[in-house]
Parts: C-alpha cells; structure tokens; sequence
C-alpha cells in the first residue's frame, strides 16, 4: 500500500508544515470526512445508516489507532453501554460512590462556612 | 462460487482513461484487493471487487463495529480516493459503498449524471485544506495564593472555585473570538469553507482545546498563499496554534445527497 498518506504522526514537527505529498492523514480527520462526507449514494449492500452514523459519532473521537489508544489508557468504547454490552456494575458503583463523596463534601463546605 | 461485489470509492471526470486506469492499477483497495476503473462517456467510477463474505450487508455491519477494521478500510479507501484525485477532479464516495455489479454502478452514475457533473465543476481545479485552531492553554495563575490564610479552608476552597470559573468564561470567550479571528482571515483565500465539530481533547492528543475544526475549498493556484496565511497567523497569535492539513480530495465539499 502507498504510504503517502498513511505515515503516522510520530514525526511531526514543531513548525506547522506544508503537507504536500508527506501529509500524515490522521484517523479522526480521515474518518469524519469518509463517514459522512462525499457522495452519499444507496448501495445495493445496505448497512442500517443508523448504526453507522452511532459509531460516526463515537470515532469521530478516535486519533489513534485503537492499540495506540488503549496503550494511552483510553477505552472508553469498552465501557460504553451503546458500543459494548460489557457496562458493567463498576461505572454505576463509581457514579454512586462519587455521589456519596460529593454530598460528604458539600456537607463540609456548608460546615466549614457556619463558623 | 464466491460471491462478490462492487465497492465503490470515487467518481472522477475522466479526460484520459487510460492513464487514470493505469494509476489505479499499480495500487491495492479495500482488503489490499486490486483497484480498477469503470468508464462510462467522460466519467470514471473507481471500484474494487470485494467479496460480500467481508463487505456484505451482515459482515459489514459487524466490521462496521470493529474499529481496526474500520482504520485499515478507511485508510485504503482514502489511499486510493487520494491518488485518482491528484489526477482528475474527483467526486469522493463515502466509506463502504457496495453494489451488486458494475452494471448497477454504471446505473448510478447514468441516474445522477447532472448532479455528479455539478459537482464535479465545483471542485474542479480545487483542493481541500483542513484547518485546526487550538488555544495555547494558560498556566495557572498564582491566583490561589491572594486568598488570605485567615479564611477556613472551605471558604477559600469557593472562592478560588468561584474566581478560576470566571477565569475560565473570560479565557473561553477570547478563545471563541480567536477561532472566528482565524476561520474568516483564511476564508478570504477559499471559494467555500464548512467547519467540523471540534476533536474531543481527550484523543486529540495535542495540548490545548480545539477551537476550530474547519475545511476550506481553495484553488490549486492559492494553495501556497493559504498556507502561507495560516502559517502567518500561527506566528502571529501568541494565544492560538493553527495546523494546517492537505491538500485533502475534497470530501467536505461534495454533498450530494441521498437519492
């Protein structure tokens, strides 16, 4: 495959470049243009759009490649109730346990103030 | 048998078929299969056979959901809409676009002839720039300190919420008006420009906020002044990095819609 524009990011240079022919296409900027950019024409193979434009709109996050974003510790997809059927009980226990957390410390704030 | 079909990536004016098709065939598509092109009087569509085990309805929607999938297919399709537009103006198709035969390409392009062709004439002669504005994030002020120690810890703790939250507004209002400074300035050099949501921060992996997403449609005899300009303005605005992305086919600038 040609590498004009598949070259990574790892190269970039501080100066703002002129990309001619090296230009490092980015996953994020290539996806939202080939996902919901360009000629939208029915094929006869037809994928649900629904479902597609739901996932438009989730990897319209994604730069890295998905090694590379979880090696940076970003999985959210993973945890995503629309993207994964692994939510989990962990997310509801943080929510509640930041929610106890929160109204401890709103509790101190309000009897810090009093005195 | 194995059942294939007709994966579709561009339509492009076709002024030299033979030399369009040669370009095309020296490159791997979709699934590295081989890239061919489909002529019909002055305009060519660009497509790769694919088999439906892997690009059809069933299979698609599930390697639709598999984002390595996804990566490799978009950056083939890109590859290959890249190549056929430094040659022609190009009409990009979006991701995953699959027919039955060549017969029913050939269909569509008969169909939507007019439309194509205005499309075609608007991007003729044309390329897309992507430009992406972030703010240079602000170090923190010592702000924190003024608070007099005499004030309980709670108290301090709202007050230092309260002035780093207007902070904040003020910054994120210079910041809006910068990204307006800069998408009109570059827009002086463009015959269209649309704007994209930002990144989310999160992935972008740049320092900074993403405060303009935007695309331009610049003429090829411009192209060197608009990045020139967008360079300026990076030097010049001590608050704001602007980078510069392309020449792109232009993706952003072709929206026909669904028939």
């Amino acid at each position: 495959m040609s590498d004009f524009w598949s070259r990574t990011n790892a190269a970039r240079q501080p100066q703002l470049q002129h990309h001619q022919a090296a230009q490092p296409a980015n996953l994020a900027d290539l996806l939202e243009r080939i996902l919901d950019k360009g000629i939208v024409v029915v094929g006869d193979i037809k994928v649900n759009l629904l479902d597609v434009e739901l996932l438009t709109i989730k990897i319209r996050l994604l730069v890295a490649s998905v090694d590379r974003a979880q090696a940076l510790g970003i999985d959210w997809w993973e945890h995503d109730p629309t993207l994964s059927s692994r939510v989990g009980q962990s997310m509801l226990a943080e929510n509640r346990a930041l929610r106890e957390r929160i109204v401890r410390l709103e509790q101190a704030a309000e009897g810090g103030a009093d005195d | 048998m194995i059942e294939s079909g007709v994966y579709l990536y561009a339509v492009a004016r076709n002024p030299e078929p033979d030399r369009l098709a040669s370009v095309t065939g020296r490159l791997a598509g979709v699934a590295t299969l081989p890239v061919r092109t489909v002529p019909r009087t002055g305009l060519v569509a660009v497509v790769s056979t694919v088999p439906l085990g892997e690009f059809g309805e069933q299979p698609l929607r599930r390697n639709l959901e598999d984002l390595a999938w996804v990566e490799e297919t978009a950056r083939a399709h890109h590859a290959v809409v890249a190549l056929v537009a430094r040659h022609a103006a190009t009409a990009p198709v979006r991701l995953a676009t699959v027919f039955h035969s060549d017969e029913r390409v050939l269909d569509l392009l008969a169909e939507r002839r007019a439309e194509i062709d205005t499309a075609l004439s608007w991007v003729a002669g044309h390329a897309e720039w992507g430009v992406k504005a972030y703010g240079v994030p602000e170090t923190p002020g010592a702000d924190g300190t003024a608070t007099p120690g005499r004030v309980n810890p709670g108290t301090a703790y709202l007050q230092r919420r309260r002035s780093q939250r207007s902070d904040r507004e003020r910054s994120a209002r210079r910041m809006a008006a910068r990204a307006e400074e800069v998408f009109s300035e570059l827009g002086s050099y463009a015959v269209a420009a649309r704007r994209h949501p930002p990144q989310d921060p999160r992935l972008s992996r740049q320092a900074g906020v993403m405060l303009l997403n935007a695309a331009y449609l610049v003429g090829d005899q411009d192209g060197d002044d608009f990045v020139a300009r967008a360079e300026e303005l990076d030097g010049r605005l001590d608050d704001v990095r602007v980078e510069v992305t392309g020449p792109w086919p232009a993706y952003s600038f072709i929206s026909l819609g669904e028939a």
